[in-house]
Protein backbone atom coordinates (compact mmCIF):
# COMPACT_ATOMS: atom_id res chain seq x y z
CA UNK A 1 0.00 0.00 0.00
CA UNK A 2 1.33 3.50 -1.16
CA UNK A 3 0.82 6.35 0.64
CA UNK A 4 -0.89 9.43 -1.36
CA UNK A 5 1.95 11.85 -0.30
CA UNK A 6 5.57 11.74 -0.52
CA UNK A 7 7.11 12.08 2.98
CA UNK A 8 9.57 14.91 2.64
CA UNK A 9 12.99 13.36 4.56
CA UNK A 10 14.92 17.14 3.80
CA UNK A 11 12.65 18.98 6.40
CA UNK A 12 14.98 16.82 9.17
CA UNK A 13 17.87 18.60 7.53
CA UNK A 14 16.74 21.80 9.49
CA UNK A 15 16.08 20.24 13.11
CA UNK A 16 19.31 21.99 14.32
CA UNK A 17 19.23 24.98 12.61
CA UNK A 18 22.66 24.95 11.47
CA UNK A 19 22.52 23.52 7.92
CA UNK A 20 21.52 26.95 6.61
CA UNK A 21 24.12 29.49 8.07
CA UNK A 22 27.19 28.83 5.51
CA UNK A 23 26.39 28.55 2.09
CA UNK A 24 23.13 30.55 1.35
CA UNK A 25 20.97 29.67 -1.51
CA UNK A 26 19.93 32.60 -2.43
CA UNK A 27 21.42 33.70 -5.44
CA UNK A 28 23.29 36.90 -4.78
CA UNK A 29 22.36 39.77 -6.73
CA UNK A 30 23.34 42.87 -5.44
CA UNK A 31 25.74 45.23 -7.19
CA UNK A 32 28.96 45.94 -5.91
CA UNK A 33 28.21 49.13 -5.29
CA UNK A 34 25.25 47.98 -3.75
CA UNK A 35 27.14 45.71 -1.18
CA UNK A 36 29.47 48.32 -0.40
CA UNK A 37 26.79 50.39 0.70
CA UNK A 38 25.08 47.91 2.53
CA UNK A 39 28.06 47.21 4.28
CA UNK A 40 29.10 50.77 5.17
CA UNK A 41 25.54 51.18 6.47
CA UNK A 42 25.52 47.85 8.69
CA UNK A 43 28.73 49.31 10.76
CA UNK A 44 26.75 52.59 11.14
CA UNK A 45 23.72 50.74 12.19
CA UNK A 46 25.45 48.67 14.75
CA UNK A 47 27.23 51.68 15.91
CA UNK A 48 23.70 53.38 16.81
CA UNK A 49 22.94 49.93 18.08
CA UNK A 50 25.31 49.75 20.58
CA UNK A 51 24.90 52.99 21.41
CA UNK A 52 21.41 52.19 22.84
CA UNK A 53 22.86 49.40 24.35
CA UNK A 54 24.59 51.52 26.59
CA UNK A 55 21.73 54.34 26.64
CA UNK A 56 19.32 51.64 27.83
CA UNK A 57 20.50 50.33 30.78
CA UNK A 58 22.94 51.67 32.77
CA UNK A 59 22.74 51.34 36.53
CA UNK A 60 26.07 51.76 38.40
CA UNK A 61 27.95 48.06 39.04
CA UNK A 62 30.27 47.18 41.56
CA UNK A 63 33.67 48.61 41.59
CA UNK A 64 32.31 52.26 40.62
CA UNK A 65 32.06 50.79 36.76
CA UNK A 66 28.75 50.94 35.16
CA UNK A 67 27.17 47.47 34.05
CA UNK A 68 25.60 48.26 30.70
CA UNK A 69 24.13 45.99 27.88
CA UNK A 70 26.97 47.71 25.91
CA UNK A 71 29.34 44.79 26.10
CA UNK A 72 26.28 42.87 24.44
CA UNK A 73 25.86 45.30 21.62
CA UNK A 74 29.52 44.87 20.94
CA UNK A 75 29.90 41.16 21.08
CA UNK A 76 26.60 41.13 18.34
CA UNK A 77 28.32 43.64 16.26
CA UNK A 78 30.99 41.69 15.86
CA UNK A 79 29.43 38.10 15.27
CA UNK A 80 27.02 39.31 12.88
CA UNK A 81 29.24 41.32 11.10
CA UNK A 82 32.31 39.64 11.32
CA UNK A 83 35.90 40.58 12.41
CA UNK A 84 36.51 43.74 10.43
CA UNK A 85 32.64 45.75 9.91
CA UNK A 86 32.51 44.64 13.85
CA UNK A 87 35.28 46.44 15.21
CA UNK A 88 34.73 49.53 12.62
CA UNK A 89 30.95 49.61 14.55
CA UNK A 90 32.79 49.86 18.18
CA UNK A 91 35.39 52.31 16.84
CA UNK A 92 32.90 54.66 15.55
CA UNK A 93 30.70 54.36 18.49
CA UNK A 94 33.98 54.91 20.70
CA UNK A 95 34.62 58.05 18.25
CA UNK A 96 31.24 59.26 18.14
CA UNK A 97 30.95 59.07 22.29
CA UNK A 98 34.33 60.70 22.82
CA UNK A 99 33.58 63.64 20.71
CA UNK A 100 31.10 64.56 23.35
CA UNK A 101 27.17 63.23 22.10
CA UNK A 102 26.39 61.36 25.56
CA UNK A 103 26.23 57.58 24.59
CA UNK A 104 28.73 55.82 27.00
CA UNK A 105 27.58 53.90 30.27
CA UNK A 106 25.21 56.07 32.14
CA UNK A 107 25.09 58.84 29.88
CA UNK A 108 28.27 60.21 29.78
CA UNK A 109 30.10 61.72 26.83
CA UNK A 110 33.63 62.85 26.16
CA UNK A 111 37.17 62.10 26.77
CA UNK A 112 36.48 62.12 30.33
CA UNK A 113 35.52 58.63 30.29
CA UNK A 114 39.44 58.22 28.80
CA UNK A 115 40.92 59.36 32.77
CA UNK A 116 38.40 57.10 34.65
CA UNK A 117 39.17 53.74 35.53
CA UNK A 118 37.15 51.72 32.96
CA UNK A 119 38.88 53.64 30.01
CA UNK A 120 40.48 50.04 29.22
CA UNK A 121 37.41 48.33 28.88
CA UNK A 122 36.01 50.48 26.26
CA UNK A 123 38.89 50.98 23.99
CA UNK A 124 39.06 46.95 23.90
CA UNK A 125 35.31 46.90 22.46
CA UNK A 126 36.88 46.66 19.04
CA UNK A 127 39.22 44.24 20.23
CA UNK A 128 36.14 42.53 21.62
CA UNK A 129 33.91 42.63 18.42
CA UNK A 130 37.31 41.09 16.23
CA UNK A 131 37.88 38.08 18.10
CA UNK A 132 34.55 37.49 18.55
CA UNK A 133 33.81 37.97 14.95
CA UNK A 134 36.95 36.27 13.79
CA UNK A 135 36.22 32.98 15.63
CA UNK A 136 32.26 32.59 14.68
CA UNK A 137 33.48 33.76 10.94
CA UNK A 138 36.29 31.11 10.99
CA UNK A 139 33.74 28.16 12.28
CA UNK A 140 31.14 29.16 9.84
CA UNK A 141 34.09 29.40 7.09
CA UNK A 142 35.09 25.91 8.05
CA UNK A 143 31.28 24.78 7.76
CA UNK A 144 32.01 23.07 11.33
CA UNK A 145 29.56 21.11 13.66
CA UNK A 146 28.66 22.05 16.87
CA UNK A 147 27.90 26.11 15.90
CA UNK A 148 26.11 26.92 17.98
CA UNK A 149 28.90 25.96 20.69
CA UNK A 150 31.39 27.98 18.80
CA UNK A 151 28.89 31.05 18.84
CA UNK A 152 29.29 30.65 22.63
CA UNK A 153 32.90 30.40 22.75
CA UNK A 154 33.62 33.03 20.57
CA UNK A 155 31.54 35.29 22.62
CA UNK A 156 33.23 34.26 25.80
CA UNK A 157 36.45 35.17 23.77
CA UNK A 158 35.48 38.23 23.14
CA UNK A 159 34.38 39.03 26.80
CA UNK A 160 37.77 38.15 27.37
CA UNK A 161 39.28 39.96 24.93
CA UNK A 162 38.16 43.60 26.57
CA UNK A 163 39.08 42.04 30.08
CA UNK A 164 42.68 41.94 28.44
CA UNK A 165 42.20 45.63 27.73
CA UNK A 166 40.24 46.30 30.92
CA UNK A 167 41.72 44.89 33.79
CA UNK A 168 45.72 46.19 32.93
CA UNK A 169 44.36 49.70 33.00
CA UNK A 170 42.03 49.47 36.47
CA UNK A 171 45.21 47.76 38.11
CA UNK A 172 46.86 51.28 37.00
CA UNK A 173 44.57 54.21 37.51
CA UNK A 174 42.30 52.55 41.02
CA UNK A 175 44.95 49.89 42.19
CA UNK A 176 48.66 51.43 41.91
CA UNK A 177 49.48 48.58 39.22
CA UNK A 178 48.14 45.81 41.12
CA UNK A 179 46.98 43.35 38.74
CA UNK A 180 45.86 40.64 41.33
CA UNK A 181 43.90 43.78 42.56
CA UNK A 182 41.70 45.09 40.05
CA UNK A 183 41.42 40.72 38.68
CA UNK A 184 39.69 40.53 42.07
CA UNK A 185 37.60 43.73 41.18
CA UNK A 186 36.84 42.12 37.83
CA UNK A 187 34.72 39.08 39.47
CA UNK A 188 32.10 41.74 40.03
CA UNK A 189 31.13 41.59 36.38
CA UNK A 190 31.67 38.24 35.21
CA UNK A 191 28.27 36.70 36.28
CA UNK A 192 26.53 39.53 34.15
CA UNK A 193 28.90 39.36 31.04
CA UNK A 194 28.40 35.86 30.75
CA UNK A 195 24.16 36.34 30.92
CA UNK A 196 25.10 39.09 27.95
CA UNK A 197 27.83 37.15 26.19
CA UNK A 198 24.97 33.98 26.36
CA UNK A 199 22.46 36.14 24.51
CA UNK A 200 24.59 37.82 22.05
CA UNK A 201 25.54 34.29 20.69
CA UNK A 202 21.64 32.78 20.44
CA UNK A 203 20.62 36.42 18.72
CA UNK A 204 23.94 36.23 16.43
CA UNK A 205 22.71 32.56 15.01
CA UNK A 206 18.96 33.58 14.73
CA UNK A 207 20.31 36.63 12.47
CA UNK A 208 22.84 35.28 10.69
CA UNK A 209 19.71 32.24 9.82
CA UNK A 210 17.33 35.34 9.18
CA UNK A 211 19.55 36.92 6.40
CA UNK A 212 22.28 34.39 5.15
CA UNK A 213 24.17 36.98 2.65
CA UNK A 214 25.25 39.10 5.57
CA UNK A 215 28.75 37.34 5.82
CA UNK A 216 29.27 38.12 2.15
CA UNK A 217 31.40 41.25 1.32
CA UNK B 1 35.41 72.63 -1.65
CA UNK B 2 35.23 69.31 -4.36
CA UNK B 3 34.47 71.06 -8.00
CA UNK B 4 31.09 69.57 -8.93
CA UNK B 5 28.19 71.20 -6.69
CA UNK B 6 26.87 68.69 -4.31
CA UNK B 7 24.04 67.67 -2.18
CA UNK B 8 26.09 65.03 -0.41
CA UNK B 9 24.50 64.57 3.19
CA UNK B 10 27.25 65.87 5.67
CA UNK B 11 27.28 65.64 9.44
CA UNK B 12 26.84 69.25 9.08
CA UNK B 13 23.22 68.69 7.58
CA UNK B 14 22.33 67.13 11.34
CA UNK B 15 23.28 69.60 13.22
CA UNK B 16 20.05 69.83 15.33
CA UNK B 17 21.07 66.17 16.22
CA UNK B 18 24.39 67.94 17.87
CA UNK B 19 21.61 69.47 20.28
CA UNK B 20 22.11 65.82 21.97
CA UNK B 21 25.69 67.25 22.86
CA UNK B 22 26.80 67.99 26.53
CA UNK B 23 28.40 71.14 25.58
CA UNK B 24 27.66 74.58 27.58
CA UNK B 25 27.29 77.31 24.83
CA UNK B 26 29.34 80.55 26.74
CA UNK B 27 32.11 82.88 25.41
CA UNK B 28 34.99 82.23 27.92
CA UNK B 29 38.99 82.05 27.47
CA UNK B 30 38.42 78.12 27.70
CA UNK B 31 35.76 78.31 25.04
CA UNK B 32 37.62 79.92 22.55
CA UNK B 33 40.75 77.80 23.51
CA UNK B 34 41.37 75.19 20.13
CA UNK B 35 39.84 71.72 21.02
CA UNK B 36 43.34 70.14 20.08
CA UNK B 37 45.08 72.16 22.43
CA UNK B 38 42.60 71.70 25.17
CA UNK B 39 42.63 67.70 24.45
CA UNK B 40 46.30 67.56 24.65
CA UNK B 41 46.44 69.35 28.10
CA UNK B 42 44.18 66.48 29.34
CA UNK B 43 46.10 63.95 28.11
CA UNK B 44 49.66 64.90 29.13
CA UNK B 45 47.52 66.08 33.12
CA UNK B 46 46.30 62.54 32.97
CA UNK B 47 49.71 60.68 32.35
CA UNK B 48 51.42 63.17 34.74
CA UNK B 49 48.99 62.22 37.82
CA UNK B 50 49.01 59.30 36.84
CA UNK B 51 53.20 59.15 36.96
CA UNK B 52 53.02 61.33 40.03
CA UNK B 53 53.09 59.49 43.48
CA UNK B 54 51.03 61.70 46.72
CA UNK B 55 47.89 62.77 47.60
CA UNK B 56 49.04 66.51 47.16
CA UNK B 57 49.55 66.81 43.49
CA UNK B 58 46.09 65.54 42.98
CA UNK B 59 45.01 67.89 45.18
CA UNK B 60 46.61 70.47 43.48
CA UNK B 61 45.27 69.89 40.17
CA UNK B 62 41.94 69.39 41.65
CA UNK B 63 42.64 72.86 43.15
CA UNK B 64 43.56 74.51 39.61
CA UNK B 65 40.83 72.80 37.87
CA UNK B 66 38.69 74.16 40.08
CA UNK B 67 39.76 77.63 39.53
CA UNK B 68 39.98 77.18 35.49
CA UNK B 69 36.11 75.92 35.60
CA UNK B 70 35.45 79.47 38.14
CA UNK B 71 37.43 81.93 35.21
CA UNK B 72 35.84 79.85 32.41
CA UNK B 73 32.32 80.46 33.36
CA UNK B 74 31.36 77.42 33.89
CA UNK B 75 27.83 77.23 36.19
CA UNK B 76 29.63 76.67 39.68
CA UNK B 77 26.51 74.73 40.50
CA UNK B 78 26.99 71.89 37.68
CA UNK B 79 31.10 72.15 38.77
CA UNK B 80 30.07 71.09 42.37
CA UNK B 81 27.36 68.70 41.15
CA UNK B 82 29.81 67.26 38.48
CA UNK B 83 32.92 66.97 41.30
CA UNK B 84 30.53 65.28 43.90
CA UNK B 85 28.75 63.04 41.31
CA UNK B 86 32.92 61.81 39.98
CA UNK B 87 33.96 61.72 44.12
CA UNK B 88 30.79 59.43 45.33
CA UNK B 89 31.00 57.18 41.94
CA UNK B 90 34.99 56.62 43.02
CA UNK B 91 34.00 56.16 46.51
CA UNK B 92 32.01 52.77 45.49
CA UNK B 93 35.43 51.73 43.77
CA UNK B 94 37.52 52.74 46.63
CA UNK B 95 35.84 51.05 49.53
CA UNK B 96 37.37 48.00 48.03
CA UNK B 97 40.97 50.26 47.28
CA UNK B 98 40.97 50.95 50.84
CA UNK B 99 40.69 46.95 51.88
CA UNK B 100 43.53 46.07 48.87
CA UNK B 101 45.86 48.85 49.19
CA UNK B 102 45.21 51.24 52.36
CA UNK B 103 43.81 54.52 52.78
CA UNK B 104 46.66 56.46 51.83
CA UNK B 105 46.64 55.16 48.67
CA UNK B 106 42.13 55.16 48.13
CA UNK B 107 42.58 59.07 49.18
CA UNK B 108 45.60 59.59 46.12
CA UNK B 109 43.41 57.78 43.65
CA UNK B 110 39.77 59.30 44.30
CA UNK B 111 41.80 62.77 44.54
CA UNK B 112 43.95 61.67 41.48
CA UNK B 113 40.92 60.50 39.70
CA UNK B 114 38.09 63.14 40.28
CA UNK B 115 41.08 65.93 39.03
CA UNK B 116 42.15 64.34 35.68
CA UNK B 117 37.79 63.68 35.09
CA UNK B 118 36.54 67.07 35.66
CA UNK B 119 39.49 68.29 34.22
CA UNK B 120 38.54 66.20 30.80
CA UNK B 121 34.50 67.54 31.82
CA UNK B 122 35.47 70.72 31.09
CA UNK B 123 37.25 70.32 27.59
CA UNK B 124 33.82 68.54 26.38
CA UNK B 125 31.72 71.06 28.00
CA UNK B 126 33.49 74.14 26.22
CA UNK B 127 33.93 72.85 23.33
CA UNK B 128 31.50 72.07 20.33
CA UNK B 129 30.99 68.71 19.26
CA UNK B 130 31.70 69.98 16.11
CA UNK B 131 34.98 71.58 17.02
CA UNK B 132 36.32 67.69 18.50
CA UNK B 133 34.98 66.52 15.32
CA UNK B 134 36.87 68.34 12.97
CA UNK B 135 39.90 67.65 15.02
CA UNK B 136 39.61 64.24 15.09
CA UNK B 137 39.32 64.53 11.26
CA UNK B 138 42.55 66.61 11.17
CA UNK B 139 43.92 64.17 13.09
CA UNK B 140 43.04 61.46 9.68
CA UNK B 141 44.71 63.94 7.54
CA UNK B 142 48.27 61.65 7.47
CA UNK B 143 46.46 58.52 6.05
CA UNK B 144 43.98 59.71 4.45
CA UNK B 145 45.45 62.45 1.67
CA UNK B 146 42.69 62.14 -0.48
CA UNK B 147 39.91 63.21 2.15
CA UNK B 148 37.63 59.57 0.87
CA UNK B 149 38.47 58.68 4.81
CA UNK B 150 37.30 61.87 5.90
CA UNK B 151 34.04 62.15 3.99
CA UNK B 152 33.11 58.87 5.49
CA UNK B 153 33.95 58.93 8.58
CA UNK B 154 31.44 62.30 8.66
CA UNK B 155 28.68 60.80 7.00
CA UNK B 156 28.85 57.71 9.31
CA UNK B 157 29.14 60.61 12.09
CA UNK B 158 25.85 62.00 10.89
CA UNK B 159 24.36 58.46 10.31
CA UNK B 160 25.05 57.22 13.93
CA UNK B 161 23.35 60.47 15.52
CA UNK B 162 20.00 59.68 12.69
CA UNK B 163 20.18 55.75 13.20
CA UNK B 164 19.66 55.99 17.14
CA UNK B 165 15.89 57.52 17.29
CA UNK B 166 15.29 55.15 14.54
CA UNK B 167 16.60 52.33 16.34
CA UNK B 168 14.68 53.57 19.44
CA UNK B 169 11.48 53.39 17.49
CA UNK B 170 12.62 49.64 16.34
CA UNK B 171 13.08 48.91 19.99
CA UNK B 172 9.60 49.53 20.27
CA UNK B 173 7.95 47.78 18.39
CA UNK B 174 9.72 45.21 19.11
CA UNK B 175 8.52 45.60 22.92
CA UNK B 176 4.90 46.07 21.78
CA UNK B 177 5.02 42.68 19.59
CA UNK B 178 6.05 41.16 22.31
CA UNK B 179 3.89 42.42 24.89
CA UNK B 180 1.16 41.48 22.43
CA UNK B 181 2.24 37.66 22.42
CA UNK B 182 2.01 37.69 26.29
CA UNK B 183 5.90 37.66 26.71
CA UNK B 184 6.82 41.00 27.71
CA UNK B 185 9.18 39.46 29.92
CA UNK B 186 11.01 37.81 28.04
CA UNK B 187 14.34 38.94 27.08
CA UNK B 188 15.23 37.08 24.03
CA UNK B 189 11.30 37.60 22.43
CA UNK B 190 12.26 41.49 22.65
CA UNK B 191 16.09 41.07 21.66
CA UNK B 192 16.18 38.99 18.89
CA UNK B 193 12.72 40.49 16.50
CA UNK B 194 15.11 44.15 17.71
CA UNK B 195 18.63 42.50 16.29
CA UNK B 196 16.67 41.27 12.86
CA UNK B 197 14.95 44.95 12.63
CA UNK B 198 18.24 46.63 13.07
CA UNK B 199 19.89 44.66 10.75
CA UNK B 200 16.60 45.07 8.26
CA UNK B 201 16.95 48.58 8.85
CA UNK B 202 20.68 48.54 8.04
CA UNK B 203 19.95 47.15 4.81
CA UNK B 204 17.32 49.39 3.45
CA UNK B 205 19.60 52.71 4.42
CA UNK B 206 22.26 50.68 2.00
CA UNK B 207 20.13 50.27 -0.22
CA UNK B 208 19.05 54.41 -0.35
CA UNK B 209 23.05 55.35 0.21
CA UNK B 210 23.34 53.05 -3.59
CA UNK B 211 20.80 54.75 -5.18
CA UNK B 212 21.99 58.06 -4.74
CA UNK B 213 25.30 56.93 -4.79
CA UNK B 214 26.74 58.70 -1.82
CA UNK B 215 29.78 56.65 -1.32
CA UNK B 216 31.18 56.57 -5.26
CA UNK B 217 31.76 60.49 -5.03
CA UNK B 218 35.07 62.18 -5.77
CA UNK B 219 37.55 63.13 -2.54
CA UNK B 220 37.46 65.66 0.27
CA UNK B 221 34.85 68.19 0.23
CA UNK B 222 34.27 68.44 4.27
Amino acid sequence: MSTPYTVRDDQSENVTGESDITEPLVADHRSPATIRATNFALITTFSAFIALCSILAAPIGPGGVPITLATFGVLLSGLILGPWRGATAAVLYIAVGLAGVPIFAGGKAGIAVLAGPSAGYLLAYPIGALVAGAWLAWAVRRNLRLRTLHAALAAAAGSLAIYAGGIPVMAIRAFDGNLLDAWLANWAFVPFDAIKAAAAAAIALAVLRAFPLISRR
Amino acid sequence: MSSRPTNKPTWRSHRFLWTLSTYLPANSWLHRLPAGAKMATVFVVTVLIALLRGWQFGAMTLAAVVIIAVTAAVPFRQLVSQVLRTMLFLLLLGAFVVWRAGVGYAVEMVLDLTAAITLAWLVTITTRTDDIFDTMQRALRPIDRSGRLANKVALGFAMVLRTIPALAEVTADARDAAAARGMSRDARALLTPMAIRTVAHAHTVGEALAARGVLDGPGRDV
